[in-house]
């Protein structure tokens, strides 16, 4: 019975479950248990609301002057490993938007691959006759784009409307 | 057996459950097919037809497999019925409760670490068994189980919450 496993066991259950990557006959094993337990049935709600809010998109888009402004929900890494350094690539380089701020506030760290990938998205968008422009990016952060010249290719701003007229320029 | 209002409206809201995790969010026959499962389910329990009642959730699972098994056949017999449309076999999409509780969780992971977001994912959307988690992340079994737990207890509260605000109307 599931809910007489250990407590991991059983959420392994749950998130193969909630993953459809459970054999069927231990699918209607867990359903015959959930529809006469109370606590698991419960547990697998909760587990349903983390993994839906673990597949929620980290970033969040917002059209300004016929520009798109792009900033991390909640504080990013754009490291090697990172799911934002991922998100970036989808939404940067497989939307047709070709004027774009990256709102870097929120960003925390990064790495080589993440200068890696604010470049990519800087030549995908000149080659699509557009522009990439980086906004509030905490002193560390600026420091490692100045370093790196990173800023000399990609301006940077402090202001959003600032930044947003700069396309007009 | 405890067949009070209550007590059918918890079996009510995971039979629901289990038919849209097999029919589709689409399904515009959910609540009849929910209906059907529970009325038959109360049938056989006045003719003390469950012999087991202390594990009636296989009952009633076996129950409610019928009924979504004859539905599919009538519907795949009678295409008229909704002749465009297949059945779809879509995953199990938030219902509108879990959608006000997202609201509500505000998106609580974000205040997580990366690492342990990074640890949830590979649980709950990569499948990835704890064995395998744990010695990508260097962890132990104990380490597993707080970051776990500690992500559970969050949705937990709101789940609890936002139960007992809907219940209570």
């Amino acid at each position: 019975m599931v809910c007489k496993k250990e407590p991991i066991e059983r959420e392994q259950v749950i998130a193969r479950y909630l993953s459809r990557s459970l054999e069927s006959e231990a699918v209607e094993e867990f359903e015959g248990h959930y529809l006469g337990c109370d606590e698991c049935f419960e547990e697998m709600r909760v587990s349903e609301l983390l993994a839906d809010d673990l597949k929620a998109s980290s970033l969040a888009w917002k059209q300004t002057g016929g520009v798109s402004v792009l900033r991390f929900k909640a504080n990013a890494e754009l490291t090697h490993s990172a799911q934002e350094l991922d998100e970036l690539r989808k939404e940067v380089l497989e939307q047709s938007d070709s004027r774009v701020i990256i709102d870097l506030s929120r960003v925390t760290r990064i790495d080589s691959a993440g200068l890696g990938q604010l470049m990519s998205c800087y030549s995908h968008l000149v080659k699509n006759r557009g522009a990439l422009k980086m906004m509030n990016p905490a002193p560390e952060i600026q420091k490692l784009l100045d370093m790196t010249g990173l800023s000399t290719l990609i301006p940077t701003f402090h202001d959003e409307d600032e930044a947003v007229s700069s396309f007009r320029n | 057996m405890d067949l009070s209002e209550p007590a059918l409206d918890r079996l009510r809201l995971k039979l629901r459950y289990k038919v849209l995790y097999h029919v589709g969010h689409n399904c515009a026959d959910v609540d009849d097919l929910v209906q059907e499962s529970l009325a038959r389910f109360i049938r056989a329990e006045q003719r003390q037809l469950i012999r087991n009642t202390d594990e009636f959730g296989a009952f009633l699972n076996g129950v409610c497999r019928n009924v979504i098994l004859e539905y599919r056949r009538r519907v795949r017999r009678e295409p008229s019925i909704d002749p465009d449309v297949p059945i779809p076999d879509a995953g199990v999409r938030p219902e509108a409760e879990i959608l006000e509780m997202r609201d509500s969780i505000d998106h609580g992971l974000n205040e997580l670490a990366e690492r342990d977001r990074m640890i949830l994912r590979s649980l709950y959307l990569d499948g990835k068994e704890k064995e395998e988690i744990c010695l990508q992340w260097g962890m132990t079994d104990a380490q597993f189980r707080v970051v776990l737990f500690r992500a559970k207890e969050r949705f937990r509260r709101v789940y609890g919450t936002e139960m007992k605000r809907t219940t209570t109307g």
